[in-house]
């Protein structure tokens, strides 16, 4: 049994979609010159820079020939870039379980997984998420959209499944789920 | 007595002359810019280069009509930006001899410009062609990417001296 669970492959895909707010702008007046030797008008200019984040930098989570004896887990480090003047955002996953669960489905039956969040890379371990419940008061030090200068990542994003749920899991059997990730300026 | 009203002659020639000089001048060399407005780039998007492009009245009253343009924005030693949130964003701005351009030579800040030429046949354009010129500012599609959001303004001046 232990063998066939051990073979059993579960995997994980991971979708994205980021938020952005809006700005208003201001009007001034232009200036116009007057006739002479030279002339000199002036024209203000304005514009606004709304608030923007982007998450990148997901790879897929495969999950294979998982020893249900031992929690499975993987972590990944991503690119979470905010222009805020904090750099702040919340993040929000869902999962594709019944009313957004982290639930893998397969052979007939799902699988519960947890999903953490840490604000800084290289972390096996960090904030455990509840499916549509945002996790506030993040801030990333990415300075970039994609993070393709300075921190090449800036937070980690955690997926494990309990040695108790791995024994619930068929054989042979591929469980599969999609976890989104929602990620919104502060 | 004579003398006198030699002296008054003289001083009136003179007078007369420099006068009809420095008319003569002031005639040859007249320029104006007008029909400017302020622009509004409003909320910058993330789907490639900002711009933004008005047609202006630039008038010489030089034989070819020939003017040049020295333009200094707001930023630091006359560089053309914007300021707001603790930030800069770049502006490329452009000149057009031509109106409802939307590309042109590129100007440098403090930096006179190439030859230009207009069509007006009016200070104000108010006759004959209603602009001659096109003003084009970019913003740069990188440059709007790393700008941290806010609200940005700048002003972009520009010197009109005959050619």
């Amino acid at each position: 049994m232990a063998h066939l669970i051990r073979s059993t492959a579960n995997a994980l895909m991971i979708g994205i979609v980021a938020a952005a707010g809006t700005m208003s702008t201001q009007a001034l007046a232009a200036s116009q010159g007057t006739p002479g030797a030279t002339s000199t008008g002036s024209v203000n200019i304005n514009a606004s820079v709304p608030n923007r984040v982007r998450i990148s930098g997901l790879t897929d989570i495969s999950l294979l020939n998982q020893d249900p004896t031992v929690e499975a887990q993987s972590a990944q480090d991503v690119c979470v870039w905010s222009n805020t003047a904090t750099r702040g955002y919340s993040i929000t996953a869902t999962g594709s379980g019944s009313g957004n669960a982290f639930t893998l489905a397969g052979g007939g039956g799902t699988v519960p997984y947890s999903v953490e969040w840490s604000g800084s890379i290289g972390q096996t371990s960090g904030t455990a998420l509840t499916s549509s419940s945002p996790e506030t008061g993040l801030t990333s030090t990415a300075t970039q959209q994609l993070c393709n200068a300075g921190p090449s990542a800036s937070a980690s994003l955690i997926i494990k499944i309990s040695s108790t749920d791995l024994s619930t899991m068929q054989a042979a059997t591929t469980y599969t789920g999609t976890l989104t990730l929602l990620v919104t300026p502060e | 007595m004579a003398r006198a009203k030699f002296s008054i002659i003289c001083v009136l020639i003179l007078v007369c002359s420099a006068f009809v000089f420095s008319s003569a001048v002031a005639a040859r060399d007249r320029v104006r810019i007008s029909g400017l407005q302020d622009i509004q780039f409003g909320s910058l998007g993330t789907g490639g280069d900002a711009l933004e492009a008005r047609s202006v009245c630039a008038f010489s009253s030089t034989n070819l009509a020939g003017y040049t343009i020295t333009a200094f924005g707001s930023g630091l030693l006359g560089a053309f930006e914007m300021n707001g949130s603790g930030s800069t964003i770049p502006i490329d701005v452009f000149w057009s001899d031509r109106a409802n351009q939307t590309s042109g030579t590129l100007l440098s800040p403090n930096s006179q410009s190439q030859a230009f030429y207009s069509d007006a046949i009016h200070q104000r354009c108010n006759r004959g062609p209603s602009s001659t010129a096109s003003l084009i500012l970019r913003i740069r599609e990188n440059a709007i990417q790393s700008a941290p959001a806010g609200l940005y303004s700048g002003t972009i001046n520009l010197i009109v001296a005959p050619l």
